[in-house]
């Protein structure tokens, strides 16, 4: 497809550029294709996608072999291979025990000081770690998202809508006013120590982000003349709103949940890192990194690691989210996905229209 | 009076700015007969988009209030009716044709899915599947009162019941009404219509851009089209093409049309009556040849003198000095002046009353 693309770009003839409009569309259609030419296209996406790709799939199989192995084979098999929580005999050299390895091929990244697998400890956290980044971000996109719809749409003051958008806008201006980091922390502090305490608190302070977010997306695009266009038709309102204006909006709001994932994944670990978020004894690299700060510099693959992770996690969903926006608007996807711009010829065909 | 599509009774809207109130419609009164086509004409800031826009009600309000006045429908209170029943007007019943040719299109579909839903919608109207004013009701006599039959079709229940829902299902197939859209997207000549179906706005000119949109109101068949300065955003080829198609649309398609234009020549090549507006007032209304021929108001005289003549050389070429007066301080009485300002663009030098108000307008 792509080759026939750069051939008609070379020839001028109107039939088969329209020929080749067809065959593209026909292309565009599957969006999976689409996907892949985007990704091509974009090799920081692609390295974003493949690096989100490879967490998710690792992740999974740390959740899902073990149950299934049990019940297939009647042991627990782990992708991990040492017990996160064990503790490993420690070699002895010359008269003490030195627990603390440094990375060798029987601990990729060492052990700490206990003689845990630093490997292990980090690979167990990382399903942890995607479901809360996606649960919360997820959570605060549906509510929050839903939210600013709501308050973007209907918003004439001194009717139903008008007071409804009101009371949300200015509950979540009193959530905005505080640094989310801090409430996050004051909450977490409050409810105690654990995930779940930690997760609430993350989960209290996040929505309010994408109520703005999603408002303002709505307040720019409701009055586009297409929506008054279509209003104009006889299109319902509900119907406006999620067609024409929710599709819209709906780019933003996906990047900026995408990048989100990321951000909401260093926080928890940072609630974790400060000591008051999950217990010490559960792997989470936050608490890794926290713990084993203070030896940075005499056993440095304690901290490096797990914070190697965050950084790493982080970076593949910001840069997912960043190609993400390439694939979801139509004009930079068909520019991507077609070798040649059929613009000319499209202007070709409106000529012939006229003649 | 009787068969009237669309009557407007002094209708008058303000808009609530910072500054303060503009009106910017003051007691317009208007009425519409089936088949014939109203034109408007004024310059810019006369109050011919804030008309086009109140009559199906899709002003923004805020900041524009509807001060007083009614608009009657073929027999429905538009400006009575409640918020939700308004797109049961809209569509099969008034539909719009606007100036921005480049976004009334939304750019996240294919033609073919933004055509289609307009099909839908008068499809499913017209199988009474959904509510919705038809085209098919007979024209109004406003000695009766409400019309009952318009009414009716605005007081069914606006969801489908199960069973319509069940044959509604089958109708969401995504090319159920390709060939209808193809249809329209023939009618107002565009060639190669398979393609146009399914590439993206951007990726068309502004003047097929504005022909789908004609094709997107056309396909409603409603009783009355607003073209809110149709072809103003094209240039004058493009313009002159769309003008011709729309011509010949009026008579293959008979629906009455509010045709909105700063265009005098494009109003008498198009429109059977003409309408003149200045400063949020309808000064003159009657049909073309003799407004054009007999201007009784002082401003639509001053605006016939000041169309350029080719075949006449007749030295510099006419024009209104200045501009139209502050729509939120016009002294009351008079109807036509002028607020003159000095080169450096200054404070205004003096207005200049033209005109007293006419009586009997």
């Amino acid at each position: 497809m792509k080759s026939a693309g750069v051939r008609v770009a070379r020839t001028s003839t109107v039939g088969s550029a329209v020929a080749t409009i067809r065959h593209g569309l026909h292309g565009a259609r599957s969006t999976s294709l689409n996907l892949i030419k985007v990704l091509r296209a974009n090799p920081l996406t692609l390295i974003g996608f493949i690096v989100v790709l490879f967490i998710s799939v690792t992740a999974l199989l740390v959740v899902v072999v073990p149950p299934v192995s049990q019940a297939l084979l009647g042991r627990a098999i782990s992708i991990a291979p040492y017990d996160p929580n064990a503790l490993l005999p420690c070699p002895v050299v010359g008269n003490s025990t030195v627990c603390a390895q440094p990375p060798s091929a029987e601990h990729f990244f060492g052990t700490d000081r206990s003689g845990r697998d630093v490997f292990s400890r980090v690979l167990v956290a990382l399903p942890l770690h995607l479901a809360i980044g996606f649960s919360v971000a997820g959570f605060s996109l549906l509510f929050g998202g839903g939210l600013g719809l709501i308050g973007g749409f209907w918003d004439k003051p001194w009717t139903i809508g008008g007071v409804v958008s009101l009371t949300i806008m200015r509950i979540t201006d009193v959530f905005l006013a505080f640094p989310s980091l801090v409430l996050a922390l004051a909450i977490a502090a409050t409810l105690g120590r654990g995930t779940i305490p930690c997760v609430l608190a993350i989960l209290l302070t996040w929505w309010p982000y994408y109520v703005r977010l999603t408002r303002g997306e709505v307040l720019a695009v409701k009055h586009q003349p297409y929506v008054v266009a279509s209003r104009s038709a006889g299109v319902s309102e509900g119907r406006i709103l999620f067609r024409h204006v929710l599709r819209n909006i709906l780019e933003p709001l996906v990047v900026y949940f995408t990048m989100d994932v990321g951000t909401v994944l260093v926080v928890f670990s940072t609630i974790s890192f400060i000591g008051i978020g999950v217990p010490p004894e559960v792997p989470e690299w936050g608490n890794m990194v926290s713990a084993y700060g203070d030896y940075l510099l005499l056993f440095p693959w304690m901290v490096v690691f797990p914070g190697l992770a965050i950084f790493v996690t982080v970076l593949a969903f910001s840069l997912l989210g960043d190609g993400l926006r390439d694939i979801l608007d139509p004009r930079s996807r068909r520019a991507l996905t077609q070798a040649a711009i059929p613009a000319t010829s499209v202007a070709s065909s409106a000529v012939r229209s006229e003649a | 009076m009787v068969d009237s599509v669309l009557r407007i009774e002094n209708l008058s809207v303000d808009y609530e700015v910072g500054a303060g109130t503009f009106h910017a419609l003051r007691d317009v009164s208007l009425e519409m007969t089936p088949g014939r086509v109203a034109g408007i004409v004024g310059e810019t800031g006369c109050g011919k988009s804030t008309l086009a826009h109140a009559i199906p009600r899709l002003l923004r309000e805020p900041p524009a209030r509807v001060r007083r006045g009614k608009v009657w429908f073929r027999g429905i209170d538009v400006l009575a009716l409640p918020r939700w029943k308004l797109p049961l007007v809209r569509g099969t019943g008034i539909s719009m044709i606007f100036q921005e040719p480049i976004n009334s299109l939304n750019p996240a579909y294919r033609i073919y899915d933004q055509l289609v839903e307009a099909v839908r919608i008068r499809k499913m109207r017209e199988t009474g599947k959904t509510p919705g004013v038809l085209p098919s009701l007979e024209p109004h006599d406003y000695s009766t009162g409400a019309s009952p039959k318009a009414s009716e079709a605005l007081t069914r229940p606006l969801l489908p019941s199960p069973a319509d829902r069940k044959r509604l299902h089958l109708t969401r197939d995504r090319d159920a009404h390709r060939a209808d859209v193809l249809e329209y997207l023939r009618l107002v000549r565009i060639n190669d219509p398979e393609t146009i179906l399914d590439l993206y706005p951007h990726e068309l000119s502004g003047g097929m851009r504005q022909r789908i949109m004609i094709a997107m109101a056309l396909s409603e068949k409603p009783s009355l089209l607003i073209a809110d300065e149709p072809t103003s955003a094209l240039d004058v080829t493009i313009q002159a093409q769309v003008l011709t198609l729309m011509k010949e649309l009026m008579e293959e398609v008979r629906t009455s049309i509010l045709f909105i234009s700063h265009d005098l020549g494009v109003i008498a090549e198009m429109a059977d009556d003409v309408g003149v507006m200045y400063a949020g007032h309808l000064v003159e209304f009657g049909p073309v040849a003799e407004v054009y021929s007999r201007p009784r108001h002082p401003y639509t005289k001053a605006l016939l003198r000041s169309v350029p003549r080719q075949y006449k050389d007749d030295g510099p070429l006419p024009s209104l000095p200045g501009s139209v007066p502050n729509l939120s301080h016009l002294p009351s009485g008079a109807h036509f002046i002028r607020v003159v300002r000095s080169p450096d663009r200054s404070a205004p030098r003096n207005r200049v009353p033209v005109s007293k108000r006419q009586k009997g307008l």
